[in-house]
């Protein structure tokens, strides 16, 4: 093993990278190192229906998962590494049937359930990360709308409702479900706003214990594009920048929707 | 602090918070809070205004002047001075409250605590 550790080594077959590229040298593996050997050994990493995933919170991280489930991580990962995961890991993993029944049975007892990783693989299934476009915000609002059908208690269809102006109207947008991007703006991803939205998430829970949906509107003062709205879920995270219209605006049409 | 509070409807509470020192400084409410949720307070105002977590294309980390925090029976907004950015009015009203009250007395309050200090 090199300095990096097998967690490197994993992270650098998943996307494609050789050991001189640049940000690999820095990470260690801290945990989840026997599951690290199981994979490296039971399957074809190219094939891995787990997710890379990172988040800001005091300082960059890196995590893999599974389902919703934080399998191993690394800390301080170098901020130039950060930028390439996004495009890049998505092209080397896949959500396959086959593949998903393989890893369902080697992680079994480490984490997500089979049914999970299944809804999980559905999910994602309509995400292409290759390319620039992102999911439409028709699309994600027909995805919700789904999901509401199928869990009546979850008010997804309002909240479909109020986001597709908010996407209208944002220059960049980005969806995450169980911190992974399944949606994003035809923009390029912005990257900052991905990271934020873990720290968000975590962060207010603590003052709001609530379950329900909420809504965080960021004002700036003498910007003419001057919001950033950011609404979730129990599961998903919403979050836009640079929105046109005013701020109370959104306040407003959240709570007419009913959220 | 108490006049705010006393002018938007279904406010339960307006702090006064240091983010410098993560504190809440200053409080109208009508029982004092546990200490751990004005310490959440003030962590939620540091990371929401200063953290600058929600990031725009370009630099604006500066300009964050508010954000307001909804949930299902609890609305919270935040409001930093202009003058002094290390200070910030934090209300906690109800779900109905009108924003634009709040920003309005929020704004009104940083000024008489400026031109006091």
């Amino acid at each position: 093993m090199t300095e990096r550790g097998e967690l490197g080594i994993l992270i650098d077959v998943l996307i494609g990278e050789d050991e001189t590229s640049r940000g690999w040298r820095k990470l260690t593996a801290q945990d989840g190192e026997d599951l690290t050997h199981a994979l490296l050994r039971d399957i074809s990493l190219a094939m891995l229906p787990a997710r890379l995933v990172y988040q800001n919170t005091k300082g960059l991280s890196l995590c893999i998962l599974a389902g919703n489930r934080r399998l191993c991580s690394v800390a301080e990962a170098p901020s130039e590494f950060c930028a390439d995961v996004d495009m890049s890991v998505g092209v080397a993993l896949s959500d396959t049937p086959e593949h998903i029944a393989k890893v369902t049975e080697l992680l079994h007892g480490f984490c997500a359930t089979s049914t999970e990783l299944l809804t999980r693989s559905a999910l994602l299934g309509d995400f292409d990360p290759r390319g620039q476009q992102g999911i439409s915000p028709q699309a994600i609002q027909d995805r919700l709308s789904k999901r509401a059908m199928q869990a009546s208690r979850d008010p997804t269809e309002s909240l479909a409702a109020f986001l597709a102006p908010v996407m209208d109207n944002a220059r960049t947008w980005v969806m995450t479900e169980n911190d992974a991007v399944v949606g994003h703006s035809a923009s390029a991803p912005d990257h900052a706003l991905v990271q934020s939205i873990a720290t968000l998430r975590s962060l207010l829970s603590v003052p709001a214990q609530g379950t329900g949906p909420q809504l965080l509107v960021h004002g700036r003062a003498g910007a003419a594009r001057h919001a950033a709205v950011f609404a979730w879920s129990e599961d998903w995270v919403f979050g836009a920048t640079d929105v046109g219209g005013l701020g109370k605006d959104y306040i407003q049409s959240w709570r007419a929707a009913g959220l | 602090m108490d006049e705010l509070r006393s002018a938007l409807p279904g406010c339960d509470l307006c702090a006064y918070i240091d983010l410098d020192v993560a504190l809440v400084m200053s409080l109208s409410a009508p029982q004092k809070p546990p200490q751990e949720q004005l310490d959440a307070l003030a962590e939620m105002a540091c990371v929401l205004l200063r953290s600058n977590p929600c990031p725009a294309e370009g630099d604006h980390a500066s300009e964050t002047e508010f954000t307001t925090f909804l949930t299902q029976d609890r609305s919270y907004f935040l409001m930093r001075s202009t003058g002094d950015p290390g200070e910030v009015i934090c209300c906690r009203c109800g779900a109905d409250v009108d924003p634009d009250a709040v920003e309005a007395g929020a704004r009104l309050t940083l000024k008489w605590v400026g031109e006091a200090a």
